[in-house]
């Protein structure tokens, strides 16, 4: 069982634009196998007009087709870097569905994605553009790709790129995860040490160990005013996202109560 | 910066990147300071670079972002300030002499990007795209076409942004020869206007985040320092 929360919080050089939110996350928990959790992030370009319908649509579907995948197919171990591609490929024509729709090029719904499936005992990971997703138990936490820029800091990859299939990262790892996060890149900086490539450590120690005791209701509220607060304000100006997962204690895996 | 062995300034530069891990913004002004800029036009070109310093370190983040540096050309060609933080940019006054060799101004500015680069990839230092803001008041003295060409490659394949400035009785069409973009005509001796405008520039640059359209001033509107 996992308890989580993931939230997007427009950042102060957006409100002050009064420009829209241009992340969004989404998370579901897979009924059908047991306890696969499957979240999703997204960071809309700043320079794309329609960002914020592309990264929620983006989303959306790539939840939708992490769910249809498990459902007909069945482990995670059936997952390849070839489904993740052919993912991307039809979330792309969905977006030129849409950018036709709005008779603006795909461009202007450019976005990143960051996508974990996490399983019993295994889980997949992919991501297109930067922002970060780690994992961790009680002991340390890492990153599963380093976040995705190119030459330069202020530039990155998005779905919507022509060479997004071959830009793509996919990882499949066995072993069974307890502490899952996901960020885009406004938290970067918070979050990272860029200067040797780790984790800041004591900032997830806090956050998932304040998730123990508090409500899933409460999570939200909580995670929300966490984002919008002014220590992380002060340090971040641009939208950002944070998902958080961790299994219940007390609730063993292979449980066997009937 | 001569004097300092080899290996020591290696260790400091890791050291200064370990306590200011901040992504930069390199800025190199590639400066004109032949004979023919004696007087208030040299004048004007150090008030401006004194603003220019005044500009950058009043502003937190840009003083532990933005990295200026300085190749004069005129009676030789010299990188007088290597790259290094804005809150350490001691520039020295510019004096004049010679002639205009802008074509091994800029040969030097290709390669002492090319070496930031390649230590800020060594120190694990994310950066933006480098600025060189080439100013002249004359035509090149020196072989300069293959050099220009060279620039203009360098540009198309995003390795640096280059804008050149002529200062009055420039070739404004020679200048354009090394730049992507038209060269601007600077207004009188606005040296100070400029620099304060490409200060602001570059404080807008590093605080740019991914995807996100760097808001730019246009410096050529009837109240800008430039004409196009």
């Amino acid at each position: 069982m996992w308890k989580f929360v993931g939230e997007s919080v427009v950042g102060t050089s957006h409100i002050a634009t009064a420009a829209p939110c241009q992340d969004a996350s989404k998370i579901v928990s897979h009924t059908s196998t047991s306890g696969t959790l499957i979240a999703a992030c997204g960071d809309g370009a700043g320079t794309a007009l329609h960002a914020d319908v592309g990264v929620q649509l983006a989303c959306k579907t790539i939840t939708e087709l992490c769910e249809l995948h498990l459902s007909t197919h069945g482990p995670l171990s059936t997952i390849s870097q070839q489904h993740v591609e052919d993912w991307l490929a039809i979330l792309k024509s969905r977006i030129d569905d849409e950018a036709s729709m709005l008779r603006v090029s795909r461009r202007e719904l450019a976005t990143t994605l960051l996508v974990a499936l996490l399983g019993d005992d295994d889980s997949c990971f992919f991501q297109l553009g930067d922002g970060a997703m780690i994992i961790g138990n009680m002991a340390s936490y890492e990153t599963i790709f380093w976040p995705q820029s190119g030459e330069y800091v202020n530039t990155t990859m998005f779905v919507t790129d022509d060479n997004a299939l071959s830009n793509v990262q996919f990882v499949f790892r066995q072993g069974r995860i307890d502490r899952f996060a996901a960020f885009t890149d406004g938290l970067e900086r918070l979050v990272l040490k860029f200067s040797d490539r780790t984790v800041h450590r004591p900032f997830f120690d806090r956050m998932f160990d304040g998730m123990q005791s508090a409500s899933m209701e409460k999570l939200s509220t909580d995670l929300r005013s966490f984002l919008e607060s002014e220590a992380v304000n002060s340090r971040t100006d641009d939208d950002k996202t944070l998902i958080l997962a961790c299994r219940i204690s007390g609730f063993p895996h292979d449980s066997t109560t009937l | 910066m001569d004097q300092v062995p080899f290996g020591s300034a290696t260790f400091s530069q890791a050291e200064i990147f370990a306590e200011n891990p901040e992504p930069r913004v390199p800025c190199l002004l590639v400066l004109d300071v032949s004979g023919s800029m004696l007087g208030d036009p040299i004048r004007q070109l150090n008030d401006g670079i004194s603003s220019f310093r005044d500009e950058l370190i009043s502003d937190p983040l840009a003083a532990k972002r933005v990295e200026p540096a300085i190749i004069t050309f005129g009676e030789d060609v010299r990188l007088i300030t290597d790259f290094g933080t804005a809150d350490s940019f001691f520039p020295p006054v510019l004096t004049t002499s010679g002639s205009t060799p802008m074509g091994a101004a800029v040969s030097l500015a290709i390669d002492t990007i090319a070496i930031r680069k390649q230590l800020y990839k060594t120190n694990g230092i994310a950066y933006y795209r480098p600025w060189v803001f080439l100013v002249s008041d004359g035509a090149p003295t020196d072989e300069w076409q293959a050099v220009a060409a060279r620039a203009v490659q360098c540009q198309n394949d995003k390795a640096f942004s280059l804008f050149s400035v002529g200062v009055e009785g420039a070739d404004l069409s020679t200048l354009s020869k090394f730049s992507s973009r038209a060269a601007l005509s600077l207004k009188g001796l606005q040296f100070r206007e400029m620099f304060v405008w490409l200060s602001s520039s570059l404080k807008s640059v590093s605080r740019s985040t991914p995807g996100e359209a760097v808001p730019l001033s246009n410096p050529a509107t009837p109240d800008g320092w430039a004409s196009a």
